[in-house]
């Protein structure tokens, strides 16, 4: 006998560890709790059926909101009231109230739209069209070069061309040639390291293409600004690597996304769209 | 193997990953890198970097209602350049992607809701039961039919503030637990939408799991390589909202340490709750954390941002005041509610002659005067016996504008010996679609999700509501042209890293814009060379002979009575090839100072071109010619008194540009081949907001620089 209380405490003890026992009661619960809909087969029948699990569902549900379990009278109330609602959508179905009615217009165009996405829209890419992309990418790009840049800004291209023959005439460094004639940039006249493209970004669009990049440490220039004219001096040039970045990748993934489901969605739309005629009165 | 084994087996698994994914993230926090030390573009002299610290994703209740689903890893690869796909229901997908990218940002998620909409709204496989409630389905139903997702969102808030925390908290402080009243206690148990009401333990590990996943997308965002690209931090908005007042605060974090969880209005009931809950768990902690709170839309609060009083309505001591200048050394100027530096109100002790304090005012209607009671006008809040709906532009408080805190801050100095609203400007967007610094005009895809997803809601009147009833006003975030596409915030900082730009913010040498990206800056000195706007060693002579934005100038001891010169440059946006920035048309100096005990505000034209009116073509939006492409100048105040407490800010404004609404109009007019004529013959047409004549065709961008305080002896 006892040996049969520890067989079956054992076994108990078993299920009680067993995670599937957790994940079949909480999918008990979860189908318990679940409140299915009033039956909507045939709105046009007169029959309305409260089948016993949405009767199960309105107790919990007033349950959970009070800490106990309805009244009769309560409970009776509950379900006159979803049977009233009932009525009055059947009612309003069989008089067409549904037309002209733009919520509701709305509402179908979007579930149309959901349903038609959900079977037609592809919303992944493959991780070899990722790659093969990004390697489009490299081959196309155009290399991106970073450096240190010092430059002086002038209103008048004169004057920086004037400062730019001082400067050619100074062999050292340690010579300090006041500038005249200068624009102050309150960006800042030194970065110890920046690229092509934030050039760009700071000092306008086509600036990075107009420095020469064979010139290390020489003043070049001018060149012209939307601020004015610069002469600049590079130092440290070199390369950058296009690097095959997390973020470089999830950019490209949801381009690519974007343009499939653009593509798709669109053929979709045709394809349905084909079956209708438009007339165009002007 | 039977299907029972492998059922088991997947169980298992489940279970093992579970763990894994939460033992991973504690690893991956603990062997974090410490702030790198020198990045490559590493200046002594400092650069601006660009950014925002105020953006929600689909983690707000008020965002995922508008059916935002983007994640914060969604909103930081966004303002790393990605593109974000938009969704609304009904409508094509849009897709929104920056110009330029952003040098740091912070998602700031609501912190009350965080639980509710994870239960709510929850989309794995396994809903909690809290799924099926009442609660939840009727916020999920609400979404669905689009019409109530307005007053939801607001019900929200309602009940968030419709009994101040401050006053139940005094209540339940002094009376016995039992003797609360019932309908006080069910409204403090409702305001946190009852689903956590009725599951605590459940909203617990959801809230800990939320907060714990939007740390770890700032985590996985920051560049810690010495590339130094982009700046992640983590950070979260307090939402309180007592009477419908707007009191929010974003907090903003160092580094990789936080606070346990996100203290949201129902953990810490008032702004000092808050500071006590950020000083015990963050900033007095030891161990390296450090967290900062931001105040925004002073325009919507009021008048209870920047009082000169505690929550309990006591008056503010010096040590409060200080307390207060610590834990908020930043204000947000401008978003996409509105912007807060000033209100014009003609006839008004505050913002009276200062029209560009009409730029992008969400509240359109003048101050009502005494005993107006018409609903052209709107009312000033300190005339009402309990300020009320300033969330919604029921009534309007000038004074509690920035311009109005610089103001009372002035006097608070005289008066206290410390001024609590010495703070820095920033700007952010406030975007609900995860759309970090999208602040485009062109090509603006609203910030609301649904609410403005498309050109007409953009352009549409905002809806009336509620009658003359206690809140009525104007539901802002149904249509929203009087919204903007939001504001930058600019940092000047050393290094593009959570350190660097940290510091900055805390020594206020921040400015903000009202998108351009303007490089703006301002140094105040006794000694500035006359000629440093011709030097190229600008930035070195600022700041080896005067202060930064955001800083303080003392009357040295030699220098009696000597009058601080100021030096402001300030450069136009450069654009980008397809959209080329505009020139700039003048700089101003704000000024406000104490005298005979009340508070003053002067605004100064101190260079360019005062009276342009240099206009864009409104039919294709090409800039207007003429202006300047940078600007600067050295400028001494010529009521200068060396005994008044003072502080000075600048403000550059742009030549006049197409506003977005008028940009957007002109292509969906074109795309539609409508003309205002079409337009008006029907008067519901969804885009007669593109021809009433109600909403400018133009504005003029601008920049705003922190001020400088000089501190009289």
């Amino acid at each position: 006998m006892v040996q049969r209380e520890m067989k079956l405490t054992a076994i108990l003890a078993k299920i009680y560890r067993e995670p599937l026992t957790y994940f079949v009661v909480l999918g008990a619960l979860v189908y318990y709790f679940y409140v299915p809909n009033i039956s909507e087969k045939d709105l046009s029948a007169t029959r309305i059926e409260l089948p016993k699990e949405y009767v199960q569902g309105q107790r919990a549900s007033f349950e959970g909101r009070h800490n106990r379990p309805p009244t009769a009278k309560e409970l009776d109330q509950l379900l006159e009231e979803a049977v009233n609602e009932e009525v009055l959508f059947r009612e309003a179905w069989r008089l067409n109230l549904y037309v002209g009615d733009e919520v509701v217009r709305k509402r179908m165009i979007q579930k149309a739209r959901f349903i038609l996405e959900d079977a037609n829209v592809k919303s992944t890419v493959e991780e070899p069209e990722i790659n093969q992309r990004l390697a489009e990418f490299k081959s196309d790009a155009k290399p991106l070069y970073v450096f240190g840049f010092h430059h002086l800004v002038f209103a008048d291209v004169n004057k920086a061309k004037a400062h730019l023959d001082k400067l050619a005439q100074v062999k050292s460094d340690n010579v300090v040639v006041e500038p005249e004639g200068i624009v102050s940039f309150p960006l800042g006249n030194m970065f110890s390291y920046i690229s092509t493209q934030e050039v760009d970004i700071k000092m306008g669009s086509g600036f990075g293409a107009q420095l020469d990049l064979t010139k290390s440490d020489q003043w070049q220039g001018p060149i012209q600004s939307i601020y004015g004219y610069h002469i600049v001096k590079l130092t440290n040039i070199a390369q950058q690597k296009f690097e095959d970045q997390p973020q470089n990748r999830e950019q490209v993934r949801q381009q690519m996304i974007t343009e499939q489901s653009n593509k798709d969605w669109q053929k979709t739309l045709d394809k349905i769209k084909s079956r209708y005629t438009i007339v165009r009165t002007e | 193997m039977s299907n029972f084994v492998r059922l088991r087996s997947l169980a298992w698994r489940t279970l093992l990953a579970t763990k894994l994914v939460v033992l991973g993230s504690s690893i991956a926090f603990a062997s974090t890198p410490l702030e790198n030390p020198y990045c490559n573009n590493y200046s002594a002299t400092k650069l601006p970097f660009f950014g925002e610290l105020h953006l929600h994703t689909g983690l707000s209740l008020d965002a995922i209602q508008y059916y935002t689903v983007a994640t914060p890893t969604d909103a930081y690869n966004f303002a790393k350049g990605a593109p974000l796909i938009l969704k609304a229901p009904g409508l094509p997908d849009r897709t929104a992607q920056l110009e330029r990218k952003l040098d740091f940002a912070a998602v700031t998620d609501h912190s009350e809701w965080l639980a509710s909409t994870n239960i709510c709204f929850d989309e794995s496989r396994f809903k909690s039961i809290a799924y099926y409630g009442p609660i939840c389905t009727a916020i999920r139903k609400g979404r669905a039919t689009g019409g109530q997702v307005a007053s939801l969102t607001k019900m929200a808030t309602v009940l968030a503030g419709a009994l101040p925390n401050a006053v139940i908290e005094t209540v339940k402080d002094n009376v016995s637990a039992d003797s609360v009243p019932d309908w006080m206690e069910a409204i403090y148990n409702a305001r946190e939408g009852s689903v956590c009401s009725f599951w605590p333990e459940l909203c617990n590990t959801r809230e800990t799991e939320v907060w714990t996943m939007i740390q770890k997308a700032a985590q996985d965002a920051n560049d810690t390589t010495r590339n130094c690209g982009f700046t992640a931090f983590k950070g979260y908005e307090w939402t309180g909202t007592p009477f419908y007042n707007n009191l929010h605060r974003n907090v903003i974090f160092k580094n990789d340490k936080a606070t346990p969880k996100a203290y949201g209005y129902f953990d810490s009931p008032t702004p000092e709750k808050l500071w006590d809950a950020l000083d015990a768990e963050c900033n007095n902690k030891g161990n390296g954390c450090q967290a900062l709170a931001i105040p925004h839309n002073a325009n919507l609060a009021g008048g209870l941002l920047y009082r000169e009083k505690n929550s309990d309505f006591s008056t503010y001591t010096a040590k409060n005041a200080l307390r207060r200048q610590k834990m908020e050394p930043l204000s947000e100027i401008m978003q996409a509610k509105g912007t807060s530096e000033c209100f014009y109100s003609p006839g008004k002790a505050f913002g009276a002659t200062d029209e560009e304090c009409g730029f992008e005012q969400v509240v359109q209607k003048p101050i009502c005067a005494a005993g107006d009671t018409s609903k052209d006008c709107v009312k000033l809040c300190s005339d009402m016996l309990v300020p009320m709906g300033g969330f919604i532009g029921h009534c309007v408080e000038p004074k509690d504008f920035l311009r109005g805190a610089l103001r009372r801050g002035v006097l608070a100095q005289k008066n206290l010996g410390a001024n609590p609203f010495k703070f820095g400007f920033i700007g952010s967007t406030d975007t609900h679609n995860g759309t970090a610094g999208h602040v485009d005009e062109f090509g603006f895809q609203g910030s609301h999700g649904t609410a403005d997803a498309t050109v007409a809601k953009r352009v549409s009147e905002p809806v009336s509501e509620g009658g003359a009833g206690l809140l009525s006003g104007l539901d802002f975030a149904s249509k929203s042209r009087f919204y903007n596409p939001g504001a930058l915030a600019v940092v000047w900082a050393e290094q593009n890293t959570r350190g660097a730009l940290f510091n900055a913010m805390t020594r206020r040498e921040t400015y903000a814009t009202s998108g351009p990206r303007i490089t703006l800056r301002m140094f105040g000195g006794f000694d500035l060379p006359d000629d440093i706007c011709t030097k190229s060693n600008y930035a070195e002579e600022g700041y080896a002979k005067g202060v930064p934005m955001g800083g303080d100038l003392y009357q040295p001891a030699l220098n009696s009575g000597k009058a601080p010169k100021f030096t402001v440059s300030a450069m136009k946006d450069a654009g980008t090839a397809l959209n080329p920035g505009n020139n700039l048309q003048k700089i101003q100096m704000v000024k406000v100072w104490e005298s005979g005990g009340e508070s003053h505000e002067q605004v100064f034209d101190i260079v360019g071109d005062k009276t342009s009116s240099a206009t864009p073509n409104l039919n294709t939006c090409a800039p207007a010619t003429g202006g300047y492409t940078g600007l600067c100048t050295v400028w001494t105040d010529p009521n200068f008194d060396s005994s008044k407490q003072a502080s000075y800010y600048a403000r550059v404004i742009e030549n006049s540009s197409c506003r977005f609404t008028k940009r957007q109009c002109n292509i969906e007019m074109a795309k539609q081949n409508l003309s205002c004529a079409t337009i008006k013959a029907d008067p519901a047409h969804e885009l007669s907001g593109c021809c009433d004549g109600k909403a400018p065709d133009t504005i003029k961008e601008r920049a705003w620089s922190s001020p400088i305080w000089y501190n009289a002896k």
